[in-house]
Parts: C-alpha cells; sequence; structure tokens
C-alpha cells in the first residue's frame, strides 16, 4: 500500500463525510478493513479506542493512528494532515460565506439530507465496530458496558466514562 | 506572531482538555466571550458552520479562529486541534505492545464498547435535531442497515440523501 492510496482514502473520508467524527470513521472503516483489508478489525478497533481516551478531537487521533498503523510515523503525519487541512479549509471559507448559504435553500435542503444519512451511518458503524464483542459469549457484559457509556456520558466529562469502563471491563472479568 | 501564539495558546487550552467534540466549548467561551473577543452569536454561528462542514464536529473551531483572527486565527485553531492527536502515537506504541496481555485487552475492549455508549450520546442529538418528518427517518433507517448489510460506499450514500431530501422539497 502506498503512501499516495492512503492519501486518498483519508482525503475522501475525510472531505465527503459531513455529520461529524463517527461517519469519517465509518467511511474509513468500511474503506480499510472491509474493502482494502489494510487493516483487521481488530487493529481498527484499537486504534479507535485509543483514540477515544487521548485529548483533544478524537477522529484526528484516530487518523493518526491508523496512519502509523500502517506507515509509521509518514502514515500518521499524512493522515493528520490530509485528514484535517481540506475539512478546516472549507470550514474557513464558509464561515466568510455563512451568510449567502444559508439564504440558498437548495443548499440547506441538501445538507439535511447528507446529515439524516450522517446519522444513519454513524449509528451503522457503532453497531459495526461493538458487534464482534457481543458475539464472544459476552453479551449481558457487553450490553451493560454500551449502556455504562450511554448513561455516564449524559453526566460527567467523557474522559472519565471511559476510565469507569475500563474499571468495569477489568474488575468484572476479575470476579 | 505574539497574537498568533496567544491565540494558538487559548485554543490548545480549550482542545487539549477536551474528549469529544463540544467539550471545548465552555473554555472557549470564558478565553473569548467573557473578554468580549467573540459574541455568543458569533459563537453559535461557528457551531452551525461546525456542523455543516465535513470532518469532526470540533472542527468550529477553525469558525472562530477565522471569525476573531482571520486566515492568521484559523490556522492558529486549527493547529490547536491536531496538535494533541499526535498524543495518540505513544498510547498506540505502549498499549499496542501489551494490547494481548488479558487484562490490558479486557480494559480496552470495556473502553471500546464505553465508546460505542459515549458515541450515542452525540449521535441522539444529532438524530434529534436531523428528524422534521418521515423523510429523514426514512433516511437514517436505510442508512444504518446500508451500512450494515451493503458494501456500498458511504459518499455515494450521502449524495443520494442530499439529492432526495431537495427533490422532495422541491416537489413539495
Amino acid at each position: 500500500m502506498y503512501l499516495g492510496d492512503l492519501a486518498r482514502v483519508m482525503l475522501k473520508a475525510g472531505t465527503l463525510t459531513f455529520g461529524g467524527g463517527n461517519p469519517t470513521t465509518a467511511a474509513l472503516q468500511r474503506e480499510m478493513v472491509e474493502e482494502r483489508h489494510w487493516l483487521s478489525g481488530t487493529e481498527f478497533a484499537l486504534a479507535y479506542t485509543l483514540s477515544r481516551i487521548t485529548p483533544g478531537t478524537n477522529l484526528f487521533a484516530c487518523c493518526s493512528a491508523l496512519g502509523y498503523l500502517l506507515r509509521g510515523w509518514s502514515g500518521a503525519l499524512t493522515c493528520l494532515l490530509i485528514a484535517s487541512v481540506p475539512s478546516s479549509l472549507i470550514t474557513a471559507l464558509l464561515t466568510l460565506g455563512m451568510d449567502r448559504l444559508l439564504a440558498w435553500p437548495a443548499a440547506v435542503a441538501m445538507m439535511h439530507g447528507a446529515i439524516a444519512v450522517a446519522v444513519g451511518l454513524s449509528f451503522g458503524s457503532l453497531w459495526t465496530l461493538a458487534a464482534p464483542y457481543l458475539q464472544q459469549g459476552a453479551i449481558v457484559r457487553g450490553v451493560a458496558l454500551i449502556a455504562l457509556g450511554f448513561g455516564l456520558g449524559y453526566v460527567v466529562s467523557p474522559i472519565w466514562v471511559l476510565a469507569a469502563c475500563a474499571a468495569a471491563g477489568y474488575f468484572w472479568s476479575q470476579a | 506572531m505574539t497574537e498568533f501564539l496567544l491565540l494558538y495558546l487559548v485554543f490548545l487550552k480549550a482542545t487539549l482538555s477536551s474528549f469529544s467534540g463540544m467539550t471545548a466549548l465552555p473554555i472557549l467561551r470564558e478565553e473569548l466571550v467573557t473578554t468580549h473577543r467573540l459574541t455568543d452569536r458569533q459563537l453559535n454561528t461557528a457551531i452551525v458552520v461546525g456542523r455543516l462542514t465535513p470532518g469532526p464536529k470540533g472542527g468550529y473551531i477553525v469558525s472562530v479562529g477565522q471569525t476573531i483572527g482571520g486566515w492568521r486565527g484559523a490556522t492558529a485553531a486549527w493547529l490547536a486541534m491536531v496538535t494533541p492527536a499526535l498524543l495518540v502515537l505513544p498510547l498506540l506504541y505502549w498499549l499496542g505492545r501489551h494490547a494481548k496481555t488479558p487484562a490490558v485487552k479486557r480494559s480496552l475492549d470495556a473502553v471500546m464498547l464505553g465508546s460505542a455508549g459515549l458515541s450515542l450520546t452525540a449521535v441522539l442529538p444529532l438524530a434529534r435535531d436531523a428528524i422534521d418528518g418521515p423523510l429523514p427517518v426514512f433516511l437514517i433507517a436505510a442508512a444504518t442497515l446500508l451500512f450494515i448489510r451493503s458494501k456500498v460506499e458511504t459518499v455515494w450514500l450521502i449524495l443520494a440523501g442530499g439529492v432526495l431530501m431537495l427533490g422532495v422539497k422541491m416537489l413539495n
């Protein structure tokens, strides 16, 4: 796999998916794991998991981790730059033309449809990531951990949610 | 240069202390709105821009940077947004080597599942915003099923959703 191929995949996922980091992660999972077989599902899940416990924007941490797994430091930096520069440029340009865009109903309608699809992709991606862990004879434990993350997510900072899940996973198995 | 550095440090403080898209918001508000460098309305507009553009929801800080400091501000915000991402690499190096150790694997698996639950708290408000009739519900359900069951590229699904919504609006 060439660095250029990695950059192309990252550019497509980073600039053509709307609705936040989850749909972009879904697109990357589809390309890197299911279609191109660059990474195993476990490797992708490791990058995703570690990105969640990294401060800052999880998506960029995930892209860096995926790039590192595939091509070392050059892969990490390429993925970070390709995932962040074009989308940031679009954001900066849209800031300048925001008033004009919101006055164009066709653009608003298309964005509305794209965001609805992005929500569906997020649900699909979360299911795809979680499903393997729910089929290993540990359905009750898996569902309980998902519920713990979901419930605590509304009341405490994400880092404490993840710390609680890590501790729960460790001690549950010890019991 | 000093202004650029100061802006970078403000944005870095916000991004380093957050673990998901919108959690940097209180710090940005405290540092920029209460010091009258930005208004609440400008901050809200930046959040809307972040929702309308590709990439992470946290990308709205680039819009904040653009609003208060032009292209320099946007660059400072972008730099602050990507700097913490590299912290994942030492984690990957260390935990990756120990990922097969039973204790580490159990904890990582648990964090993975907890993350899925945590992500739901971010996706559900987006779903509530998107649903204003039967068509968005159909699009969400269809995209979920197609992602799980088919090999259709996500880009085409997103484009199809946009075109379908535009077509229905035009017919109405």
